[in-house]
């Protein structure tokens, strides 16, 4: 049971969701917010970067990395983190990736 | 010392500029359709070759799950796709879903089938890929399946995951000799005990802006852009350097008594292999073909057999002036007058030289050419260079009695590997 994230799949972002099927042929039927990266999902960490720099170039902005790095990944934490970096919650700061305008 | 076991062809996959699978290879052969057409894999526009023979509308999720896909070079694509159909052939291939991840064998011991799949330089597209974007947006913007999509062996190695392939595995380089060497390892690992059965064979999908400009650079490609279907036309007087192909070209190389006793049919028996080097050149064969000759006697004597027995060579025959008469030039030394009974015919006249995947594709179009006793036409040839004095089939395919062949392969750095087929059901 973990307390990161959303849970209904309505709320997972477009990109997340589009990166999951394009990277991972991941259909989002199979997407909660409470699904572990690998457990649930078999993505390994390297798997869990690839995605994070797929998501990084889709919107334009950096991730911060992840917080509580004893938990096991899940799908929300992940959300939590694209919601932070797109200054969705009010937190974070927007980080433009080298090179941007 | 005991006779080596007899080690069998039992099964073929193949990728090629004529599309998937080996039925479409050997169809295009005989049909000696050209292959060789603009390049569409980047803006060749300013390139001095703006040619070669590229797989046509290749499709990565018509055949592979979209994680595997993802994490893969088109060479490694290539391989996954010619292993499936040659492993399906052998009948080594599970129940299992083959939309799966993984396809696992059924039907022999997985610890005791391994992979040896060449190629010259593996996940290039994803190197010179990488390479840009950690120029232009930083090296933290590169991504971590380069670690997995670029290194040469990726081939080999995503064959033995998806496969469940747990016996020896690794890559051979040769340039272009690789895929004739990875076939020869392949006998070698057998004879020796190491496995029963062997995927081996090339890969390569190297038609990319690097390739192109320093093989054009080293005037090692034909420049015929006004004409590309015309430009690879080996042992011709108005040849004038090879065109690049792609593509994976893999066999099932296998324990004759393996093979027996699952009732599995051998396509051709892999008798021999030679292999030496020149020690002369980087680029240049040696004068008068010595490497190659030493090469080509090896490879007789390995299988136990003589110059006498040879019925059809597929040549290495790049289409540049110096391959292809130093080649020729080998076989008339070791052959003599034999030599005017040989069937020669290059693959490379149809689909370009596919580098270090051309061995592999070569030995997939001899063991063909076994099964059917015909040897496809070498195209373009329309006056033979009198330096190039070997019977060239050309205009048709050849209907003729063949027992035993041999598929050459030269590389760059002096490498020459001759494997030894021969027919099934010769007695």
């Amino acid at each position: 049971m973990t307390t990161q994230g959303p849970t209904p799949t309505a709320a997972l972002d477009p990109h997340l969701v589009r990166g999951l099927h394009e990277l991972f042929g991941l259909s989002a039927q199979e997407l909660r917010g409470d699904a572990e990266l690998e457990g649930d999902l078999q993505l390994d960490s390297l798997a869990a970067v690839e995605l994070q720099v797929w998501l990084e170039d889709a919107v334009g902005v950096r991730l911060a990395a992840a917080k509580n790095v004893t938990a096991p990944p899940t799908l929300g934490a992940l959300q939590a983190r694209l919601d932070a970096a797109l200054g969705r919650d009010g937190a974070g700061v927007k980080t433009a990736p080298k090179g941007s305008s | 010392m005991p006779a080596p076991p007899e080690v069998v062809i039992t099964g073929l996959g193949a990728v090629t500029p004529y599309g998937c699978g080996v039925a479409a290879f050997w169809e295009g052969l005989l049909a000696a359709r050209p292959t060789a057409s603009p390049i569409t894999r980047f803006d060749a526009a300013d390139f001095p070759v703006r040619f070669a023979c590229e797989v046509p509308a290749f499709d990565p999720f018509a055949h592979l799950p979209r994680r595997l896909v993802r994490q893969t070079d088109r060479f490694a694509q290539y391989a996954l796709v010619a292993a499936q159909e040659a492993l399906d052939q052998a009948g080594l291939l599970g129940d299992a879903d083959h939309a799966g991840i993984q396809v696992p064998i059924a039907g022999a011991d997985p610890q005791r089938i391994g992979t040896v799949i060449a190629s010259g330089a593996g996940g290039l597209e994803e190197m010179t890929g990488q390479f840009d974007r950690m120029r232009t947006i930083g090296p933290d913007r590169v991504r971590p399946y380069l670690s997995i999509a670029m290194p040469i062996n990726m081939g080999g190695g995503q064959v033995a995951i998806r496969h469940g392939l747990s016996g020896p595995s690794y890559a051979v380089v040769s340039a272009c000799a690789s895929a004739g060497d990875a076939l020869g390892s392949a006998l070698d690992l057998i004879r020796c005990g190491r496995a029963d059965v062997v995927v081996a064979g090339g890969a390569e999908a190297a038609i990319n802006p690097l390739t192109i400009a320093g093989f054009a650079a080293a005037g090692a490609l034909s420049r015929r852009n006004d004409d590309p279907g015309r430009a690879s036309r080996p042992f011709d007087v108005d040849r004038d350097g090879f065109v690049a192909g792609e593509g994976a070209g893999l066999l099932v190389v296998e324990r004759a008594g393996h093979a027996a006793a699952r009732g599995a049919r051998p396509l051709a028996t892999l008798a021999g292999y030679g292999v030496t080097n020149d020690a002369y050149h980087p680029s240049q064969p040696s004068p008068g073909g010595r490497g190659a000759i030493s090469a080509l006697r090896l490879a007789l004597a390995d299988a136990d057999l003589d110059a006498g027995d040879v019925d059809h060579i597929n040549a290495h025959g790049t289409s540049t002036p110096r391959n292809d008469a130093a080649e020729s030039a080998a076989i008339r030394s070791v052959f003599g007058a034999r030599t005017d009974e040989i069937a020669v015919t290059s693959t490379k006249s149809a689909i370009g030289h596919l580098l270090g995947a051309a061995g592999g594709v070569e030995a997939v179009a001899t063991v063909e050419a076994l099964r059917h006793a015909v040897v496809p036409p070498t195209q373009n040839l329309e006056e033979r260079d009198p330096a190039c004095h070997l019977d060239v089939v050309h205009d048709a395919p050849r209907t003729t009695r063949l027992a035993v062949a041999l598929s050459n392969s030269f590389g760059f750095g002096g490498h020459n590997a001759v494997l030894v087929l021969a027919a099934a059901d010769r007695s």
